[in-house]
């Protein structure tokens, strides 16, 4: 058996990344593109509105405000970013020849400008009779495909809402709560792709109310603490990343990426380092780096790919999300490109070094 | 119910001084009416709230609520009575299932109550939806026809609107009258949509709407009531607008077998039959009876006679 080695550096990576923003470059080469899709009255354009952080389209909480699909572009940390807010969909079966519209005009856009990562986005509170949206879901998967929920994310509004009593009277913690609500939409989709495994699509949990705490960024806060913009923006790259990549092989089963996002406040960095790998037999890959953006931000992104390249973990430990971070998965996407060249039977031991 | 032993209102204790006396009043109110009995049809889509609304309103858990099962599997009824007067409430299963409503849910609410109320009145009706639900749809349309169909469009006389989840906080910067307003002004126009009322109508069908707030963390006065955001004791609120309802004038609807087996098919369009006989002997038998005699009239003789 062959053995090879490879060294490669993510600190060089975040060098170029401070030498573009040094030189002010407006576009990182990174953009990213969203469709947003869901029912009527969810709150697509106001998630839209919080990811910009501007009102960009209208909002109408009586009244569907969106009518015709709509193109907005901004930039975000230097980040052009493109998204498409659609009509709702509606769960009567009187309206569906207008949902039918809409998502034939939605699948020629997607022909024409394919988005990079699909939000599905639905209320956190309303549940609980989420049985009548299987139509509607079979009715969207059918006209954008069952690869659609490859690239997909389940975005849940309202996610600081008060949860509901339990049978105990007592209310239930947040955790079984959104944990309850988003299963029922995930055994919905499974149901949908013929699935009986436990494979789940990424979840994002959306607060866009005015009123809802924030921290002293200006950013919502969740339940948890965590700004949920943050981690919708990561998961949406990273998506992207792992779909240029392409390791998941079409043939077989789909297995839905893992995506674990945790962040930490500034004033408890996480430091981790440890190199892994195995000398005998090997699972799978585990590259890690921690470094330091703007020199106080602590940051350790470590990326876990399986043996048979069909399993991939992303971790980002951050407190901060820039555009740096951005690049650096640029860098890795390419690594992992030029990994997945390598025939499998070759061992491969790679190895990070931290200046 | 004859020969069933009804349960006290051993609930109604358990309510803060304040909301009790108010409740005791009320119920003397009918009492001086001589209504000594209420029948309250709980009825709406589901996972809205009506099964907790209830168990609020009697004070203890008397319906099975979960807020993951989607809904009450059948109806039910709880009476309760307290001094001389006695208060049904039948709580329903969800009428839309799957983008459509469910007309095996409606025929079982119907057979449900032909058993337990045949011959009885429905008192008043409690249309429940959410508070925060921005839109109406459809769906909500076909509920109220159903509800119309099933028991006739006089049951909106009886009817009142009741919005659970009322402690929210309203969206796009609205105050909560405001939302309030705007969200019962749009159920309200698709319930007259749905039951068919007209627009010279309305003042007939004045349908009041109520505000709920079933969960454990509802805000509470100094008197400890649960109350609204508005500052209103709820509880009071509800029954008095249930009480209003039952004392407004118009008679309850009487189930009976008619309104169970809904209308005759063969009833339908009967005036029609002999107007189309007419218009058959008139245009269609006439004329072809006078081109027969016509065609003999010119019919030469056969060259075989």
């Amino acid at each position: 058996m062959k053995c090879s080695s490879q060294t490669f550096h993510l600190d060089s990576a975040e060098k170029a990344a401070m030498e573009l923003e040094a030189q002010r470059k407006d576009d990182l080469g990174f953009p990213l593109c969203i469709l947003v899709i869901g029912k009527t009255g969810v709150g697509k354009s106001a998630t839209i509105n919080s990811i910009f952080g501007e009102s960009k389209t209208a909002v109408n909480a009586f009244e569907p405000s969106t009518t015709r699909v709509k193109e907005i572009i901004g930039k975000i940390d230097g980040v052009k970013v493109k998204v498409f807010d659609t009509p709702g969909l509606r769960n009567s079966l009187k309206d569906q020849p207008k949902n039918r519209k809409i998502l034939s005009s939605v699948k020629k856009l997607m022909k024409k400008s394919p988005p990079d990562v699909i939000l599905y986005v639905d209320r956190l509170d309303t549940q609980s009779d989420n049985v009548n949206d299987l139509p509607l879901l079979k009715l969207v998967t059918s006209y954008l495909g069952s690869s659609m929920w490859r690239k997909s994310i389940l975005a849940f509004t309202h996610a600081t809402s008060v949860p509901p009593d339990g049978p105990d009277g007592y209310p239930l913690s947040c955790e079984v709560f959104i944990a309850q609500q988003s299963e029922g939409v995930q055994q919905l989709i499974r149901e949908l792709l013929g699935l009986n495994d436990d494979s789940m699509i990424p979840i994002s949990l959306v607060e866009n109310h005015p009123f809802a705490k924030k921290n002293e960024n200006g950013e919502t806060l969740l339940h948890n603490g965590e700004s949920w913009r943050s981690n919708l923006l990561f998961l949406c790259y990273s998506i992207k990343t792992l779909s240029e990549v392409n390791i998941q092989n079409p043939l077989e089963q789909r297995k839905f990426v893992d995506l674990q996002i945790r962040s930490q406040l500034p004033t408890r960095p996480v430091f981790e380092s440890h190199d892994w790998d195995r000398d005998i037999d090997y699972d799978g890959v585990l590259i890690e780096d921690k470094l330091e953006i703007a020199g106080c931000f602590p940051a350790v992104i470590s990326v876990q790919l399986a043996k048979d390249k069909r399993e991939c973990n992303f971790q980002l430990h951050s407190s901060f999300l820039t555009a740096r971070i951005m690049e650096l998965l640029a860098r890795t996407r390419n690594f992992l490109t030029s990994l997945k060249a390598k025939p499998k039977s070759e061992r491969i031991k790679q190895r990070l070094v931290y200046p | 119910m004859a020969g069933q032993l009804v349960k006290e209102w051993a609930g109604i204790q358990q309510f803060p001084a304040a909301t009790q006396e108010k409740l005791v009043d009320l119920l003397a109110k009918l009492k001086n009416q001589n209504v000594d009995k209420l029948t309250i049809l709980v009825m709406g889509k589901g996972g809205v709230g009506k099964s907790s609304t209830i168990n609020s309103i009697i004070g203890e858990p008397v319906v099975t609520v979960s807020a993951f099962q989607s809904e009450t599997p059948r109806p039910v009824m709880v009476s309760r009575s307290r001094a001389g007067f006695t208060m049904n409430i039948i709580d329903t299963p969800g009428l839309v299932e799957g983008g459509y409503v469910n007309d095996q849910v409606l025929d079982s609410i119907k057979s449900f109550l032909g058993r337990f109320l045949m011959m009885k009145t429905i008192d008043v009706l409690l249309y429940v939806d959410r508070l925060d639900a921005y839109r109406v749809d459809d769906l909500d349309k076909q509920v109220v026809k159903a509800i119309t169909d099933s028991f006739g469009k006089e049951i909106w006389h009886k009817a009142m609107v009741v919005l659970t989840h009322a402690q929210l906080s309203p969206p796009d910067a609205l105050t909560y009258e405001e939302f309030f307003s705007k969200r019962s002004e749009s159920l309200l126009k698709c319930v007259r949509q749905g039951a068919r009322i007209s627009k010279k109508d309305v003042q007939n069908f004045a349908i009041p709407v109520a505000l709920v707030e079933n969960s454990g963390r509802c805000n509470k006065n100094e008197h400890d009531e649960k109350i609204l955001p508005t500052g209103t004791p709820w509880i009071p609120n509800v029954v008095h607008a249930i009480t209003n309802i039952a004392l407004n004038g118009k008679g309850g609807i009487l189930f009976d077998k008619k309104l169970i087996e809904g209308p005759n098919a063969n009833d339908r369009g009967k005036l029609f039959i002999p107007l189309i006989l007419a218009f058959q002997y008139f245009f269609v038998i006439r004329p072809i009876q006078k081109q027969i005699r016509y065609d003999v009239a010119r019919e030469t003789k056969p060259s075989w006679a």
